[in-house]
């Protein structure tokens, strides 16, 4: 039997890590496969896309029924039949078409309407198309350089793969490989995935919740998520925690890097924050959250915030740098959680 | 003499599903059983195989099993669901509608009304079968009660047809040398995903071989897909690279094979896959991504991937494409030996053993 010779687990790793080093070479530029995707789209009907009024349209199309009967034929005689046919059965078939067509008018109609109201709620919700592709054009945020440390420490020592998204620029994913994880980075923004790929860094230019879809089941190592989480309405949240712990392996980590419900609206993100639908959620929410996923939260560190505390560990002073802190603390915060190792699945 | 009769809604020459029947109605035949095919259209040179569904009648006295074969929402289940006769239900997988739903919405209309029609079937239904184990799951969520596998009846004689020699020399004329040209049969329908096929392409002349060709052959079942995956190849700039043929005589797929160099599936759905068979009966080396029944059918006779993603797939086929061979020449070995699973005297008992327990010798 040639299956002995054939170790098809073998060829797919080797293959898998041709695939990561043509990446992380930099010469495979991240945003090829969605350039792909893109001119892709521009060919898939309406119905394929957001765009709520181009269905429609495209409803109201198929809904112009033909009234004129076809007679042509490959057959001998068959087109004098068919004529003959459309002669005898015209008028009948004209008044069904009408009577289609009104009803199909109709419901086009309805759907006009329903689709009006569904723009508005969108605009009032955010959940726009347009605010999205404003804060699409935001430049990458970095995380606060101190935050490294800290995901370094949570993941050394990791065996297999861990996904950072978003990466930015590549920063903490460089410091990352550095310590020997195999990391890699997903990033949405265009630029920032090329200049990231540039460090030599494996990062795919992809929207999180898009490149975990084409990821397997159980495969990851560990998780980091910065900024994505942080501009995600609830409902998504909920939809993208059941997405990311999915992917995870059963002994795996998940980090959240996160700018925090005060902090987002202070930091460097405020813009990100007013054109999202969402806002980040408190540790407390995260560790609510995963732990019905069946994982404990190890750590969460506040940010110090920038202020300078009051000297002396009298009671007097602990007070007032307790206030300080709640005054000045930028908020964000480092949430680690380590999944259980009998974690529910599903 | 004990009859089972079979139910279906299309009966269509180059259709892996009638080749089905067809075989079907042999090996009950052969078996001892009085065996018609009922159709709701009989195509092209298969017309005068069957009969018009609504003419069956049904014979007094004797014991008849209907076995209706599921693929598609059709009037024929209605018809069978209305009969007092036992029935069978031959499962082939429906194709969830959602692939349908963006591209041809009437078409996810009949796919949505047959698994409609599929589960009122289950509490009448005496047996179910299926063709991979992957459909047999569908109908034991469903509630059909046994379940049962019997393998497509698959045929490599018919695969022995006179290949089309002048074909043959002309698309071998088109090959580039040192080049690969890859190979894709089959509908061409969102599901089979051939949108990816062209991805992957452009990604393995961008990172291996800038003069790969790709050739799409198959029917264009979705036309607003046919044209937009053609508008897509074109925007590429591939037109000169990727052939898509359409539908094309048995003996002009031959040729296709015959000049290919891998063939590559990366279709979303599959309840069995015929094509799989068809490229290892060829000997040519399979790589294809691991959805529905794909990993069942092809076990270890080709390359599967469990991602798709245009640079993995270009990476796989560029590992069978290796200057020394020696991996394509093991997966077309794999694939041969595959083949074996698929003996058709050996799924034709597997028929025969699960008719004859259920209906009894004839």
């Amino acid at each position: 039997m040639s299956d002995a010779h054939l170790d098809f687990d073998r060829l797919r790793r080797e293959i898998d890590a041709d695939v990561r080093a043509r990446r992380a070479s930099g010469a495979y530029p991240p945003g090829f496969e969605r350039e792909l995707d893109a001119v892709f789209a521009r060919y898939a009907p309406a119905a394929a896309s957001d765009d709520i009024q181009s269905v429609i349209d495209e409803a109201e199309e198929a809904a112009g029924l033909d009234l004129a009967i076809p007679t042509a034929s490959e057959k001998r005689g068959g087109a004098i039949v068919k004529r003959l046919l459309a002669k005898v059965f015209g008028w009948y078939h004209a008044f069904l078409v009408q009577q289609v067509v009104n009803f199909a008018g109709a419901i086009v109609g309805a759907l006009r309407v329903l689709g009006h109201h569904i723009e508005e709620l969108e605009n009032a919700t955010g959940h726009s198309t347009r605010a999205h592709d404003e804060a699409s054009r935001l430049p990458a945020t970095a995380p606060a350089t101190e935050w490294t440390d800290g995901v370094v420490e949570a993941l050394r020592g990791t065996a297999g793969r861990v996904v950072v998204a978003e990466c930015g620029t590549g920063d903490l994913l460089a410091a990352l490989a550095g310590a020997g994880i195999d990391a890699y980075g997903v990033e949405p923004r265009l630029a920032a995935a090329d200049a990231a790929a540039a460090r030599g860094l494996e990062v795919r230019a992809d929207e999180l919740e898009s490149h975990l879809r084409s990821v397997k089941t159980d495969e990851l190592a560990a998780a980091v998520l910065v900024g994505v989480v942080d501009r995600t309405a609830a409902g998504e949240l909920l939809d993208l925690i059941d997405l990311v712990v999915d992917r995870l392996r059963a002994d795996a980590t998940l980090v959240v890097l996160s700018a925090g419900p005060v902090g987002l609206v202070r930091g460097p993100q405020a813009v990100a924050a007013d054109l999202a639908p969402g806002r980040p959620v408190h540790p407390e929410t995260w560790t609510y959250l995963l732990d019905a996923h069946g994982f404990e939260t190890v750590s969460v560190r506040e940010h110090p915030g920038a202020f300078e505390p009051v000297p002396g560990d009298d009671a007097q002073a602990k007070v007032i740098n307790e206030n300080l802190a709640r005054l000045f603390s930028s908020g964000a915060y480092l949430l680690v959680a380590r999944a259980a190792s009998a974690r529910p699945r599903d | 003499m004990v009859a089972v009769h079979q139910f279906v809604p299309t009966l269509a020459p180059r259709d892996a599903v009638s080749g089905h029947y067809m075989r079907m109605r042999t090996a009950l035949r052969a078996a001892g059983y009085a065996s018609d095919i009922y159709a709701m259209d009989a195509r092209g040179e298969l017309a005068k195989q069957a009969k018009p569904f609504q003419s069956y009648r049904g014979r007094s006295g004797e014991p008849t099993w209907l076995c209706y074969h599921s693929s598609i929402g059709s009037p024929i289940a209605d018809f069978v669901a209305a009969r007092p006769e036992p029935l069978i239900v031959d499962y082939h997988n429906i194709t969830p509608a959602a692939f349908f739903d963006r591209w041809e919405p009437g078409v996810a209309v009949y796919l949505r009304a047959g698994r409609r029609q599929l589960r009122s079937l289950a509490p009448r239904t005496a047996l179910g079968l299926a063709d991979s184990a992957y459909n047999a799951a569908e109908l034991d969520q469903l509630g059909f009660q046994p379940t049962g596998v019997v393998p497509i009846l698959f045929d490599r004689d018919d695969l022995h047809v006179t290949i089309d020699e002048a074909a043959r020399a002309r698309l071998a004329a088109q090959r580039t040398p040192g080049s690969s040209t890859w190979l894709f049969v089959g509908q061409v329908a969102p599901h089979k995903a051939q949108h990816d096929i062209v991805k992957a392409l452009a990604a393995y002349r961008r990172e291996f071989d800038p003069n790969a060709r790709l050739r799409i052959v198959g029917f264009p079942l979705s036309r607003s897909y046919s044209r937009a995956l053609a508008a897509y190849v074109d925007d590429l700039g591939l037109t000169d690279a990727v052939d898509i043929t359409g539908s094309v005589p048995d003996a002009m797929v031959g040729a296709y094979y015959a000049t290919s160099d891998v063939y590559v599936c990366l279709s979303e759905h599959e309840g069995f896959c015929v094509p799989l068979l068809e490229a290892m009966h060829h000997g040519v080396p399979v790589v294809a991504f691991a959805a529905g029944a794909v990993a069942e059918t092809l076990g270890a006779g080709g390359l599967l991937l469990q991602q798709k993603d245009p640079l993995t797939v270009a990476t796989a086929v560029a590992r069978v494409m290796a200057e020394d061979a020696s991996l394509r020449a093991q997966l077309v070995q794999a694939g041969h030996e595959r083949l074996g699973a698929f003996d058709l005297a050996r799924s034709e008992a597997t028929l025969r053993a699960a008719v004859e327990g259920l209906v009894g010798r004839p």
